[in-house]
């Protein structure tokens, strides 16, 4: 700007003013030598106007943020972080059999449900299951052939279907035929392949080869016994972003908690196994968190054969009464891992008659909460934003305005340091580093709002001169709690910026 | 962040182009110069001598109610003038306004036919009106830290406008009675022109935070490109050639009466340019029709992302202008003029005229009384007395000589301007030749 701008109005006067002197005045000397006194210009504009609260402090406007405040009736946060929710579905549990190939080399032909060997299938309805016959006969006429499944059954009545093998052909492929609907039930795990083929006058005569092929055994629901397994439910970790901007200080919670939260659709018992559960700090280090429940691991709820369909729901927790989170936090975590399994049919109970349906499913999901109730000592945060005052290149000098409120029951140092492109310290915002005392609480340590506090800092030429070359701004805060005290959701940072800026056109 | 240029684009903006527009308004002597022409350009029945007559004229005036030169400026020690904002502001009304006109007749040609006289003509004219307030000076000159927790008014307004003139004049004599009417072909050039003004700017005590609460609207033809408000221009001009017989097309009448009492006392009355312009080449409206603050940026937005902390677009968007094509109407600054001039001796001659001119509100009337002597036969020198509004120091003079066929004439409505124009408020010139046969 600027300056080119304003010596345009300086030209457009004096042009204007020569104008009117052109037709009224006779002394056109002074005309031509017509000058715009140079003058200060101050500008006074706002720049800064936020009232930090703690969402903005904990980077909740990030979208891919794995935080979220938990509010309670009272107003008291909780810090929820969150790590992805894992689930298996039926499939991933109980796989389709893929393609199989039945011979039925006798009018009835006995095979074995391919299942594994500890399961025991009593009832399995078929989903979408299809299936085709290939059939040769050399006798030259028409062959009616009906086949059967005796243990294949829907409203009582077995499994039969007829097909018709035209006259003259000698090599007969039946269409897709789906199962879906009926239902296996055969205690002894052996399935019957039945087939009666006649000639037109009812002459029943064998088929010289008959085969059952069919694409994939699925099932929409399974009752029975499903023997034991371990299913990996895959390593995860969550990232503590609260302590991101720490530099120094300590901090402590009085009540961490790690939840976990188990759904189950399945109708069979499960069992948690924890292989590793650690907390990783701020300095790198890793630490195992200490458990009974690791050790002894936990029974998740199911629903049982009466509650088909329905989901029950499991949930437990570390806090500081089973587990050394407390201390393990006072170490200013920045990750919790974990690495569970599920343990299916841990006791091997095969008097249980267990199932799965279709829409069954596992989840679990595993939670940090940290209830900002706790202490600060000397807690240093610091942030950095960018900031170009290059811009102001014709600005001789300024006055800043601040305006501050704190409304945390916790004294707090405040400065912003001007750093350049080599991120060395030019300035600072404040003289001093700024004290914002601990707001007043009431009888419940609730903070009854801070009070406003006004600060002006000059920066003459030289010094507005050597702030031009910021690139950043480092913002820093120091944090002190005389006690533990809670955080609640109305608590907040007032933090106003306004300048006087004066320039010579 | 934002730059200075901003903000100063945004609160001076609009003034640049009062400074910069031509500012011109009417000379009355003409009117009282006998056996010109150019008499007939404040009344076409006054176009009754000679046969034939060819004329070109070149008139030009501006005038303010604001602070003159003296008021505006210092003198420094080696007689240099220097504009100091403090004395123009310490000068200043709190509305200060600046008339202007031009009139240019390139040329005129009249002849006598049995019937009517005839007469064709164009002409180049432009006016213009600009209103700004001490307010808006004030935020110039010294920016708006000083004025933190007050509410400046710095709406300026403008009436400018452009354009070609074509005209045919018939004037017909009935015994003393002489009437006349010019019909007129209008091509408008340029227009810019507010209808409504309202712009106002209150800097907070807080934290200087901008409340801006405007009802803005102007509108433009050939004069106005806006971008945003760091990036526009404002190009208004009285002789401008390059839009003319582009569209904005214009009709306006001139009807005018004049009637010798006796052979020494002459009564006059007319109406000149009562007509419009449709303008609808590169026409548009700008407005701002906004009730809206600043607060300052609110840097939780900025903690978790690399966007660079910037105030510069908040700002800008402080005072954009909406744009939208529009054609529109502009009726012409019409003048009514009444008058008689009384014949004292062979030699010596009086007059008054009233003259009101302008359109809307924007009406401005003054009252004119010359005398006029005769030297030589071929000498014309007259003194001429004006009160315009808020202004009675206005002491004109013309001299108009005659060479055979040939009068040419010059002449000044303000006098004194030449005398002290430091403190003139007003100044005019209008010079004229006329072949008469």
């Amino acid at each position: 700007m600027n300056l080119k701008f304003m010596k345009r109005i300086n030209a457009l006067t004096i042009f204007c003013l020569a104008l009117m002197q052109f037709y009224a005045c006779s002394d056109y000397s002074k005309i031509g030598d017509v000058e715009l006194e140079e003058r200060d210009v101050e500008l006074a504009v706002p720049l800064i106007n936020t009232k930090l609260t703690v969402n903005d402090l904990i980077n909740n406007t990030d979208g891919d943020s794995n935080v979220a405040l938990n509010i309670d009736e009272d107003g008291r946060i909780t810090l929820v972080y969150s790590g992805d929710v894992l689930q298996k579905q039926k499939e991933e549990i109980f796989q389709a059999i893929p393609l199989a190939i039945f011979p039925i080399t006798d009018t009835a032909t006995v095979h074995d449900v391919p299942f594994s060997n500890d399961q025991r299938v009593d009832k399995a309805l078929f989903g979408n299951t299809n299936y085709g016959l290939s059939m040769s006969t050399n006798v030259g006429e028409e062959v009616t052939v009906t086949f059967s499944i005796p243990e294949c059954k829907k409203d009582g009545q077995s499994y039969s279907k007829e097909f018709v093998i035209p006259e003259g052909t000698s090599d007969f492929i039946s269409d897709k035929i789906s199962l879906k609907g009926w239902t296996l039930e055969s205690a002894d795990q052996e399935i019957t392949l039945k087939y009666d083929a006649r000639l037109p006058d009812g002459t029943r005569i064998e088929l010289n080869q008959m085969v059952m092929a069919i694409d994939a055994i699925i099932f929409d629901y399974v009752e029975g016994y499903f023997g034991y397994d371990i299913f990996d439910i895959n390593g995860d970790f969550i990232t503590i972003g609260l302590l991101d901007t720490w530099v120094s200080g300590g901090l402590s919670f009085e009540s961490p908690k790690v939840e976990i939260y188990v759904e189950n659709a399945f109708g069979f018992p499960v069992r948690s196994k924890f292989n590793t559960m650690t907390v990783t700090t701020v300095t790198g280090e890793t630490f195992d968190v200490q458990s009974n429940i690791i050790d002894e691991n936990i029974d998740f709820d199911y629903p049982d054969l009466t509650e088909v369909g329905e989901v029950k729901s499991t949930s437990f927790q570390f806090d500081n009464t089973n587990s050394n989170l407390v201390e393990l936090f006072e170490e200013k975590v920045t990750r919790v891992s974990y690495d569970i399994d599920a343990e299916i049919n841990p006791d091997m109970d095969t008097s249980i008659i267990e199932f799965l349906d279709s829409s069954g499913y596992f989840l679990i999901s595993v939670d940090v909460e940290l209830p900002l109730n706790g202490t600060v000592n000397d807690l240093k945060l610091q942030d950095t934003l960018d900031l170009d005052l290059s811009e102001f290149d014709e600005v001789t000098s300024s006055e800043f305005k601040s305006i501050l409120a704190n409304d945390f029951p916790a004294e707090i140092a405040l400065q912003a340091y001007f750093l350049d492109d080599q991120n060395t310290t030019i300035d600072s915002l404040f003289d001093n580093r700024l004290i914002l005392p601990s707001a007043s609480t009431d009888a419940n340590g609730k903070s009854l709002g801070g009070e406003e506090q006004t600060e002006f800092t000059t920066f003459d030429e030289s010094r507005f001169n050597e702030i031009k070359k910021t690139k950043r701004v480092l913002m820093q805060v120091k944090i002190n709690t005389p006690s533990p005290t809670w955080i609640y959701s109305d608590y907040g940072i007032l933090f106003k910026v306004g300048a006087k800026m004066k320039t010579s056109i | 962040m934002t730059k200075l240029s901003t903000i100063l684009y945004t609160l001076v903006i609009l003034v640049i182009s009062g400074l910069g527009s031509n500012l011109y308004a009417q000379n009355l002597q003409p009117f009282f110069i006998k056996d010109v022409f150019q008499q007939s350009y404040y009344n076409p029945a006054l176009n009754t001598k000679g046969n034939i007559n060819l004329a070109t004229t070149l008139g030009v005036d501006i005038s303010t109610n604001g602070p003159s030169l003296a008021e505006i400026t210092n003198e420094t020690n080696d007689g240099k003038l220097v504009i100091s904002a403090e004395t123009a502001l310490d000068n200043m009304n709190d509305y200060n306004d600046i008339y202007g006109y031009t009139n240019i007749h390139t040329l005129d040609f009249s002849i006598n036919t049995p019937l009517v006289r005839l007469t064709v003509g164009h002409a180049l004219k432009a006016s213009g009106w600009t209103q700004y307030s001490k307010n808006l000076a004030e935020l110039i000159t010294y920016g708006n830290a000083p004025y933190v927790g007050q509410t400046l008014d710095i709406g300026p307004k403008f009436d400018f406008l452009s354009y070609h003139e074509f005209y045919l004049g018939v004037q017909k004599s009935f015994g003393p009675l002489s009437v006349g009417a010019n019909f007129k072909y209008l091509s408008g050039t340029n227009a810019f022109k507010t209808e409504s003004s309202k712009l106002e700017l209150t800097t907070s005590d807080d934290i200087y935070q901008l409340h801006v609460n405007t009802d803005y609207r102007v509108l433009s033809s050939n004069s106005f490109v806006f971008e945003d408000i760091t990036n526009f221009d404002l190009n208004v001009d009285n002789y401008d050639f390059n839009n003319a017989f582009n569209g904005n097309n214009g009709f306006a009448i001139d009807l005018g009466a004049a009637f010798e009492v006796n052979d020494k006392l002459q009564l006059s009355a007319s109406i000149m340019d009562l007509g419009s312009i449709n303008w609808n080449t590169e026409s548009y409206v700008y407005s701002s029709n906004i009730s809206k603050s600043y607060e300052g940026v609110d840097i939780s937005d900025y903690f978790n992302n690399e966007e660079e902390f910037a105030i510069e677009d908040s700002l800008k968007n402080l005072l954009e202008l909406e744009e939208e094509d529009v054609e529109f109407s502009t009726s012409l600054p019409s003048h009514i003029y009444i008058g008689g001039t009384y014949q004292l001796t062979s030699s010596l001659a009086v007059g008054a005229l009233i003259h009101s001119r302008g359109s809307g509100d924007q009406r401005t009337n003054s009252l004119a009384l010359n005398a006029t002597t005769t030297i030589g036969g071929w000498l014309s020198v007259g003194g001429m007395y004006v009160i315009k509004e808020n202004n009675f120091s206005n002491l004109g003079l013309f001299a108009s000589g005659k060479i055979g066929p040939v009068r040419g004439f010059i002449s000044t409505d303000n006098v004194v301007s030449y005398l002290s124009p430091e403190n003139a408020k007003s100044a005019n010139i209008i010079a004229g030749l006329n072949i008469q046969i």
